[in-house]
Parts: structure tokens; sequence; C-alpha cells
């Protein structure tokens, strides 16, 4: 993980995509400070809201992570205390976000219930993280992560472990309060579809690496660089069915690794010998399209 | 064209939770059936009923014209011709074996003149190959391996009995798109060379629709839609077949 | 569902290992001295005749009852033994016997728990409640009354211990045998149509020897210490074997006036009993991290 930049602004959902092992979980986690010691930022930095947060201790990270920084896991089991009643758990959270006594917090939480489309509040609130599917518990998630409010939220593959149509509602709910909320949602995902389905912008990681990033329009429509391309047309809904998929040989190289030229260039089927030995230029495409290719830059 | 695999009304209740629910269908030879659904929608369980692992409460699966199950017994004619592919690579590879008996395995309970001849060394490599897998391969452990040559190394014990019928169940689910888009490629070609017939459990309706030509739209234990897969995408009858296909994300609506 | 990273496929992984053991070897210093004693109560037990000074049942009567000396460093005992002599040949003794009955109890434990755990239903209920009264005996009661029952020598004192100690091996296959038995590998196997005994000795129980593994060297000191109790008692091996505990019990009345004849097989007891422990501790948290206390 090396020189990852990125900016998301309020109101916006920045979707970081990319396969297994591009360390997209890695850039969000790394925000969040919840990466060990082994795993050091070596290189820039992470600012939120004007405050380099690679520079502060771990313990006023900590006050950024909840409050200011909200966050939504692939598995939503493991974000719910699996004994409490899902009203007591929103009452505590809200209760400390907002400093207000449990009586005070529990019109909030009823609120908040109904923001992430329960049509009972009430009825939820009593129940337990068991009794519910896993899109209620997803849901339920968001409206934790969302109780401070914070103004940044950051979502790891959050439907990935859900049916489509349960993924479609949460999507909507996700695109909806970030703009009710006004909040800068980070989206990290595999799927190209979630992609072109909710976010603003997105950033192609491959490797550790930003390989392009832009409006999903520029991304999905008009992609520059050859992974982004051929990553588009490995998808099973570009082509028709007697067509064959675009397969990309190889795989993901080791990340520990140090290579000096473009980290695709292995599976690349454009590269060209300056490929393999110096790393690529950043281009700026349009006022927002950035790709770090040799190719395009031919 | 001559039928393959038939399912005749089976259903199958665990508790009270009726998991499948007289449902039907057939499998013509040479094609690909896609089985779609979500979680609880009972994929599996017919899958399970298929390949041995549940009795039907009811109702009859045929496979070459004759009955799998006989009075909650499973029998098969004849060994190998019907073979699985399971959704997860990581936990379908037993992590103490090498490659080469992991791709032998099937070849236990075949006669002793088929088998010597299958585990051939010359044999063994060309299947390596034709998978998309390298001779020095074969005396590996699975954990050497990444997610889409775990499934390579699946499809190779599949084909090793050559098989007339493979149930692939959610094949690609656990990998990455990429990744995704080679496995499909060697099924579908693997199919044109050996005359093969897929059942295609998924609950990726894109994949479902690249893969198969016919489509039965699965609905808590009930087959709520049938139909080629031109129908079911393009003119939709039932409301969850609809629900389906505008759930799937960022689907261009062409 | 979960994406599995992908690796890269010639990544070495065994180097790793390797490296990685080294490293918890060395944040556990404790598992090294488990090794060392191990180590030195192996090489001495092998080589017994070479390093024994001189023959452990030779009786010397004029020499009897010595003290610490030179030439008899742990003294002597009362018909003029060298105690040395016979501290290192009854390491052989309480490491042969300890070693087969483990071995005895996790191969026969360790095969029953396998077969009951992927079986279940019925088969596994009646075996489980047979191991569940195994196990409401005392081990200590339980090996006693059995030697006693059986005569006692040293081969049905080391039968005894391998009874009480399979249950402990039983309810450990047996859980992870369960599961074993739900992985896809298993499922896949079932649907080649291979029979059940296949499936048990190809995959069951190869999937599920770690833990029997670390349990044999984690129960090797107990073993060792109860064939020196049943020796201590007169179950065990009868004199004049050189066996530790028979050795302490004929030393016990010369406690006072000879204190060296039963402290030396008590230390060469302490010193085994506690290195099998380390070392079974050690390889439990280097090879199974989820359990590791």
């Amino acid at each position: 993980m090396d020189r990852v930049s990125l900016s998301v602004d309020r109101g916006e959902i920045l979707a970081i995509v990319g396969e297994s092992g591009s360390g997209k979980s890695v850039t969000a986690l790394s925000i969040l400070g919840l990466l060990d010691k082994n795993a050091k930022i070596e290189q820039g930095n992470i600012v939120f809201d004007g405050t380099d947060l690679t520079k502060l201790s771990t313990k006023e990270i900590q006050k950024y992570r909840g409050k200011r920084i909200g966050m939504v896991f692939q598995e939503p089991m493991t974000a719910l205390h699996p004994t409490m009643r899902i009203g007591d758990q929103l009452t505590n959270v809200i209760k400390r976000h907002h400093k207000l006594t449990k009586k005070e917090s529990h019109p909030i939480m009823l609120e908040m219930l109904k923001d992430v489309h329960f049509e009972e509040p009430e009825l939820i609130a009593q129940k337990y993280p068991h009794e519910l599917s896993g899109g209620m518990r997803q849901r339920i998630v968001i409206a934790l992560a969302m109780s401070a409010p914070p103004e940044l939220l950051i979502a790891d593959e959050p439907t990935t472990a859900l049916d489509v149509t349960i993924q479609a509602e949460i999507l909507t709910l996700m695109k909806e309060l970030t703009q009710k909320y006004n909040i800068a949602v980070i989206l990290i995902t595999h799927d190209l579809g979630v992609v072109r389905e909710v976010s603003d912008n997105v950033c192609v990681m491959y490797a550790g690496k930003i390989l392009e990033k832009g409006t999903t329009k520029e991304i999905l429509d008009n992609p520059k660089h050859p992974y982004t391309n051929l990553l588009l047309r490995a998808l099973p809904d570009q082509v028709n069915p007697g067509e064959r998929l675009q397969e990309i040989e190889g795989e993901v190289p080791d990340l520990k690794q140090h290579l000096p030229g473009c980290i695709f260039s292995s599976r690349c089927p454009l590269s060209k010998d300056e490929c393999f030995i110096k790393a690529p230029p950043q281009l700026s495409l349009s006022e927002t399209q950035m790709v770090h290719c040799w190719e395009v830059s031919r | 064209m001559e039928t393959l695999l038939q399912i005749q009304n089976i259903s199958k209740v665990f508790g009270n939770f009726q998991a499948v629910n007289n449902v039907s269908f057939k499998l013509k030879k040479g094609e690909t059936f896609g089985l779609v659904g979500e979680s609880g929608s009972g994929k599996t369980t017919i899958a399970n009923m298929i390949i041995g692992i549940h009795a039907p409460a009811d109702g009859k699966i045929k496979f070459q014209n004759q009955s799998l199950w006989e009075r909650g017994k499973y029998n098969r004619k004849e060994h190998g011709k019907m073979q699985i592919v399971f959704q997860d690579p990581q936990s379908s590879l037993d992590p103490r074996m090498t490659v080469r008996k992991i791709i032998t395995e099937p070849l236990f309970i075949l006669p002793s003149s088929i088998k010597k001849y299958k585990s051939k060394e010359e044999n063994l490599v060309n299947l390596m190959k034709r998978v998309g897998l390298q001779e020095e391969h074969l005396d590996r452990n699975p954990h050497e391996f990444s997610g889409g040559q775990r499934q390579r190394i699946a499809i190779a014990r599949a084909l090793i009995t050559d098989p007339e019928f493979i149930l692939l169940d959610e094949p690609t689910s656990a990998l990455d798109v990429s990744v995704q888009a080679q496995v499909l490629n060697l099924l579908k070609d693997l199919q044109q060379e050996k005359g093969l017939t897929y059942l295609f459990i998924s609950h990726n309706m894109s994949v479902i629709r690249y893969m198969c030509n016919r489509v039965g739209v699965l609905y808590k234990g009930n087959i709520v839609e049938i139909g080629t897969t031109k129908d079911i995408f393009e003119s939709p009858k039932h409301p969850y077949t609809k629900k389906l296909l505008s759930s799937i994300p960022g689907m261009q609506k062409n | 569902m979960e994406m599995q990273v992908e690796k890269p496929v010639f990544e070495p992984v065994s180097v790793q290992r390797k490296s990685l053991l080294w490293y918890k070897l060395q944040k556990n210093p404790m598992t090294l001295v488990g090794i060392l004693l191990v180590t030195a109560l192996t090489v001495i037990a092998i080589f017994a005749p070479c390093i024994a000074p001189s023959d452990p049942v030779k009786i010397n009567i004029l020499d009897r009852l010595e003290a610490p000396s030179v030439k008899h460093p742990f003294g002597t005992d009362e018909v003029g033994r060298d105690i040395l002599t016979r501290v290192i040949y009854g390491a052989r003794l309480s490491l042969g016997v300890g070693i087969t009955a483990v071995v005895i109890a996790g191969l026969i434990g360790s095969s029953i728990g396998a077969v009951s755990g992927y079986w279940g239903g019925t088969v596994d209920q009646i075996i489980m409640r047979i191991m569940d009264i195994i196990l409401s005996f005392p081990t200590l009661v339980l090996a006693m009354t059995l030697a006693a029952t059986l005569g006692p020598n040293l081969i049905n004192a080391m039968l005894a211990i391998a009874v009480v100690k399979i249950p402990v091996y039983v309810r450990l296959a047996r859980s992870e045998a369960l599961s074993v038995r739900e992985r896809l590998y298993v499922k896949a196997a079932k649907t080649f149509g291979l029979p059940d005994w296949y499936i048990i000795i190809r995959h069951i129980i190869p999937n599920t020897i770690t833990p029997v593994i670390i349990q044999t060297t984690l129960d090797l000191g107990d073993v060792i210490l109860l064939v020196a109790t049943l020796g201590f008692l007169g179950l065990g091996a009868q004199p004049p074997q050189p066996e530790w505990g028979t050795m302490i019990s004929t030393g016990f009345k010369h406690m006072i006036d000879q204190w060296w004849y039963p402290t030396f097989p008590g230390l060469a007891i302490f010193l085994a009993v506690v290195g099998f422990n380390l070392l079974g501790d050690g390889l439990r948290d280097i090879l199974d991290p989820k359990s590791a206390r």
C-alpha cells in the first residue's frame, strides 16, 4: 500500500473498487486506525477535515471513530451485541454521542429506526439481533453508524453477504441517508454493478495502488486504464451469452514485492518495456478523471 | 432431445420448515439449466437431493431414466456419471491431501481397470492442463493455490470420471470478477467439448443469463417461473422474477 | 460471502511457516526448556547402557546404602545398586511405558471419537455415555482398580493407564470430527459414492489429528506420573525393575537416614513431568492458536 490519495466531499459517495488483494479494505481501515502496527502507513497522509489522521495517536483516533467517522462492515452480526435489545444498543450510542439521558434518547432512537425504513420502530426496538434477518441487521448497523451522525461513513462491502433484493434496498437506503444527513461516504466493493447503482465517484484499486479515478460515468462508460477496461468486459452482464468473457491472465502480484514499474504490467496485454521499469505517470484526463498509465500517455 | 435428469414433484420438509415444495423440472442432454433463488429458496436442498445427501420426502428424481431414490436409499446405476462443483473452494478440497490425491479421489469407487487407466500420469497431466493448471501443481497442497485455481482443481476432480452431468452449486460466487470470467469460460468450453449437461445454481442473475439455456426461478421452495433464459429476462411473468430482475445493481436497462 | 485473498501461487508458504514457528518459540522460552528436558530424557533413555556407570540390577551388598560420592554420584540402595544407574534405566521404563500407553489411548480413542462424531445418532450416544462413565471415576482410582484386577505388573499398569486415558481422546476427536464432517470435501466424497470407512480414514482422522497430537504430549507427563504412582503403590513395575515409582516406594522407608535414595528418582519424575507439560503447552500455543489459554 503506497501513495494512495483520495478525497470525498459531503453528500457524495466514493466507491473504492477492486478485486481481493487490491488493498481497498486496507485503505479504509487505515483511515480508521484499525490496522495493526506492522502495517505502517509509510508515505502519504490521511487528512480528515483538516486534521492529519496519521499524526494522531490511537487514543485520539478513537475520538474520531464512531462520532465523526462511522463504519459499516460486511457481516452485520459482528457489529451487534448478541444479547442486547436493538433499542438499547441504539440508545446507548445516542446517549454517548449526544450526551443525553436514556429518556431523552428514546425518541431519537425511534426516529433513527424510521430513517432506516422500519415501519414499526417500537416493535423492532424490543427485538434481539438473532430475531432479525440479515438485511434488517445491516439496516440496524447503518442506524448505529449514522447515530452520531458522522461526517464520514465507511461501508466495507456492506451488501456482499446479502440477497440481491435486500441488497437493492440497502443501497437505496444508503443513497438516501447520504443526502439527508449530508455526509461523505466511502463505499468499498468488488461489485461494479453496485458502483454503477450508487456511487458518484469511483477509484479503481489494484494491488495497493490506485490505477484510475473519476466520476462513475467516466470510469464505467469511458475507462482509460487497461485494467478497468478488462474488468468491465469480464462482467457477464456486459456480453451476450454467445460471446466469450474477457479474462485477465494471471494473478494479483504479491503486495510485499516492490516492483519498479506499473503494478499491472505483468498482466497487462498492452504492456511495453517501460511499463516494467518505471512507475507510470499520473495523467489528468479531465477535471475529475485521473489515470496512472504509460499506454494512455503514449 | 433426450432427457437426462428429471425432477418430478419433489418436496422436502425440515421440522416445520417446507424447504422444497412440489418442484419439477427437466434437464435435456447438453443444456445448461439455471436454478436461481435467494437464500432460503431451497436451491441447496434440491442440489442435496440430486447428489444423494438428503432423501426427498416426496416425488421422484430420475437420472438417465432411472430413479435415484428408492425407499429412502440412494442408488446409482453407474458411479461417476454425475459430479458436483461446490461454491466454496476453500472448504471443498481436503487441506491434508495433494492435488493428485484430490483429483483421483472419485476414481476410488470405480472398477480397478478404469481406475488404473484414469490415474495414469499422462492422463492426469492432460486433465490438469485442460483446466488451466500445470503438471507440477499435482504434488502441491490446496493451500498453495488461489481461489480461482482451487476451483479449477475442483473442476478437474469432477471431470476425471467423464461425467454426463455436473451440478454447479454457485461455482463462482466466492471468486473475483476477473477470475469468475476465467472459470465461466472454462465451463463453457468444457461443455462444448464433452457435451456436458449442467445444472447451474446461483443467486447471481447476470451469471445465470450468461451461462444458461433455460432458467427456473425458485422462491421459498417453489418454482415460480420456468422458461428459456430469453423469456425470463425479457418478459418475466411472475412478480418475484420481476423484482429479482429489477434488483440487479447497475443492470443497464436496455 | 467471504472474498478470499488471492494469493500468488508460487509463494513458498512452508518457508513462512518455519520462520513463524521459530518466532513463536522465541516468544515462549518455557517451551524451549520443555524441549531441552524432553530431549535430554529421550537421549538418556536411548543411550542408557552407554551412559550408566554400572548395571542396574547388579547387587553389591558391601556397598549398601552409601551416600552420594564420586563413585556413586546418587548413592546406592539397600542392596548396593548404583542409584544413578537405576534412575537412568528408569527413564527407559517410564518413557517406554508412558509413550506406549499414550499412543494406545490416542490411537484407539481418536478412532472411536472420529467414528462417533462422523456417524452421530445412536452409535454416538452409546459411545459417549460409556466414556462419561469412565470419566466419572477419578483417574487414579480407576487405574488402580484395573491394574489390581489385571494383576500387578508393568504391562498391565500400562494397559490400565491406556484405558483410563481413552475417553479424553474420544471426546477431543469427536468434537473435531463434528466440525470436519460438515466440510464440503466430506460432502464431495459422499457424492462420489465413497464408503464411510474410506471417508473416516481419508478425511476425518487426518483432519482431527492435530489436537490429538498436542494432547498426547500434554498427557505424557501425566501418564509418567501415573506409572510412577502405580509403581509406588505396588501395582505397577515390581522390584527389582528400576522403575522410578517402585524405587521411591522401597526408598521411602530410608527417607530419614538415607535421603538420597527416594530423592533422586523423585527428582527424575519431577523433571520428566515438567518437561512434557511445558512442551505440550508450548506445542498447543504454536499449533493450535484458537485453544491457547
